[in-house]
């Protein structure tokens, strides 16, 4: 058998699992390759390839030993699996919410170790696929048609003021010490608000947690767009599985709760009961900071700094 | 923005925004550059180095007690992974618009600043600072200020820098004009 048969063959083989809509085999920067099962249009397919290929990235950057990441949506899931050894490639999968997930993930295992060696083997083949800008234009043109429409602000994108007092952060810290202490080794867990602004860690906020903050922020808004395009539902869970850990994350209401635990340390049931639990109690600490209807009064003078630091760093002349 | 009393620290998102291949990780490069954080970006790329989704970085100033943190990201002008643009914007505190001034460009600089309208509306350089970068300005068939300024429907109030960011020219002005804007 050829590569792109053996592929197919595989796909067919995972779509045929009771409840798996679709399967598909995409190059990392989210042209799809091949696929297997019924989608609505052309359009549907590259707009979750394009942000299957977004999610695969993001995993793969908070996370070196990536297996796959799982978005719990109401009405459907959405598995990214990775290739052990080859980041070239990852197959999507969607299915609808009642599946048996142990069984999926078995066979999908057994398919990318199938499909594997062929990729390992084939050299160029399948060819990693592009678009011209013209194709790339039409596709999201009518990508963008069957969308939520773009004229209604994202709820996501919203730009306010948010104040932390004192006793707010501590209440929020308390609550994650709280948490870790009960899932022995979790870390790092923290809070972030929609924007990716991280605003309580279980330690203390240090530098590095911006960047897993926004990270980590960016994969699970992606992730809330796939449930959307294929089944415009909300999502309530994201899951990443690592060699050794999970990674979750989960809807605070106005932003995400994120946790990584050792995988011999958390049993997924017990989890799957007290982490809804803890999003809500955020979520009722974080209604009680204030919306800022004015800026406070530290503004001026951090302004006339900032303006005063990059004046150093201006330029005054046209060069050349 | 977040003001964290607690600890002392304001936390500000600024994005770059526009069209495919404008300048935006440059502008954001040579910036980071600038200030000696060259090493503080990180970026998600194609397999050809495009931006796929974003390039995020951070910039941390003390003054007094307080630390103000500022997130800067670039949207991706990729037009297949539009979906994930909105992400990028979530919570943004100002937005660095940047146009690619050759003329052919001229409709994608549109279409482009009319995704971010339809995104924020009237907001737009109101509630929400713009600050608009002219990017590529030494090239000869530059469009110029008034062409661009037509195009786009820029409102009064919106500053304007002809920017040149591979050689850093007023990369770091129209940075510096949109926190001013921010924090004003």
């Amino acid at each position: 058998m050829d590569v792109e048969s053996v592929i197919q063959s595989e796909l067919e083989a995972l779509r045929s699992i009771n409840g798996v809509d679709n399967s598909f085999l995409s190059q990392r920067d989210g042209y799809p390759i091949t696929s297997a099962g019924l989608w609505l249009s052309s359009d549907e397919i590259f707009g979750i390839a394009a942000a299957a290929s977004a999610i695969n990235a993001v995993a793969r950057r908070l996370h070196s030993s990536l297996n796959y990441v799982l978005v719990e949506g109401d009405q459907s899931k959405f598995l990214v699996v990775a290739f052990p050894k080859n980041d070239d490639y990852f197959l999507s999968l969607t299915t609808r919410t009642n599946v048996n997930l142990g069984v999926i993930l078995q066979s999908l295992q057994k398919s990318t170790e199938k499909i594997y060696p062929h990729l390992l083997n084939a050299g160029e083949l399948p060819p990693l696929r592009s678009y011209s800008n013209k194709q790339e234009a039409s596709i999201m043109d009518r990508f963008q048609a069957q969308e939520k429409p773009i004229h209604s602000p994202s709820p996501s994108i919203r730009s306010s003021s948010l104040v932390l007092t004192e006793s707010l952060v501590t209440k929020l810290r308390a609550l994650l010490a709280d948490f870790t202490n009960l899932m022995d080794g979790a870390q790092p867990t923290f809070i972030s608000l929609n924007g990716g602004y991280p605003i309580a860690q279980n330690n203390h906020l240090n530098p590095a947690t911006s960047g897993m903050s926004a990270f980590t922020f960016a994969l699970y808004d992606t992730c809330r767009k796939v449930a959307w395009i294929t089944k415009k539902a909300a999502i309530q869970q994201v899951t990443i599985d690592l060699d050794s850990q999970h990674h979750f994350i989960y809807n605070t209401g106005t932003g995400i709760f994120s946790t990584t635990l050792q995988k011999g340390n958390c049993r997924l049931g017990y989890l799957r009961l007290l982490i809804p639990t803890y999003t809500s109690r955020i979520e009722e600490t974080l209604q009680e900071a204030s919306q800022a209807k004015e800026k406070p009064h530290l503004m001026q003078p951090m302004n006339r700094f900032l303006t005063g630091f990059f004046s150093s760093f201006q330029t005054q002349t046209l060069p050349g | 923005m977040l003001i964290d009393w607690s600890s002392k620290v304001i936390q500000s998102k600024i994005v770059y925004y526009g069209p495919a291949m404008s300048g935006k990780t440059t502008s954001i490069r040579t910036l980071f550059n600038k200030l000696g954080q060259s090493k503080k970006i990180e970026s998600i790329e194609t397999t050809t180095g495009r931006t796929l989704f974003f390039d995020f970085g951070s910039l941390e100033l003390q003054r007094n007690d307080w630390t103000i943190r500022m997130y800067i990201w670039s949207a991706t002008g990729q037009d297949y992974y539009a979906e994930t643009r909105s992400t990028v914007l979530a919570g943004t505190d100002g937005i660095v618009f940047v146009v690619d001034v050759q003329p052919h460009l001229l409709e994608d600089n549109v279409r482009s600043w009319e995704e971010l309208k339809k995104f924020y509306g009237e907001k737009l350089g109101q509630d929400l600072p713009v600050v608009v970068m002219l990017n590529k300005w030494d090239l000869p068939e530059a469009l110029s200020r008034e062409r661009v300024t037509q195009a786009l429907e820029l409102k009064n109030g919106i500053h304007v820098f002809p920017t040149i960011a591979t050689e850093g020219y007023n990369v770091s002005e129209s940075f510096s004009a949109v926190l001013q804007k921010v924090f004003q």
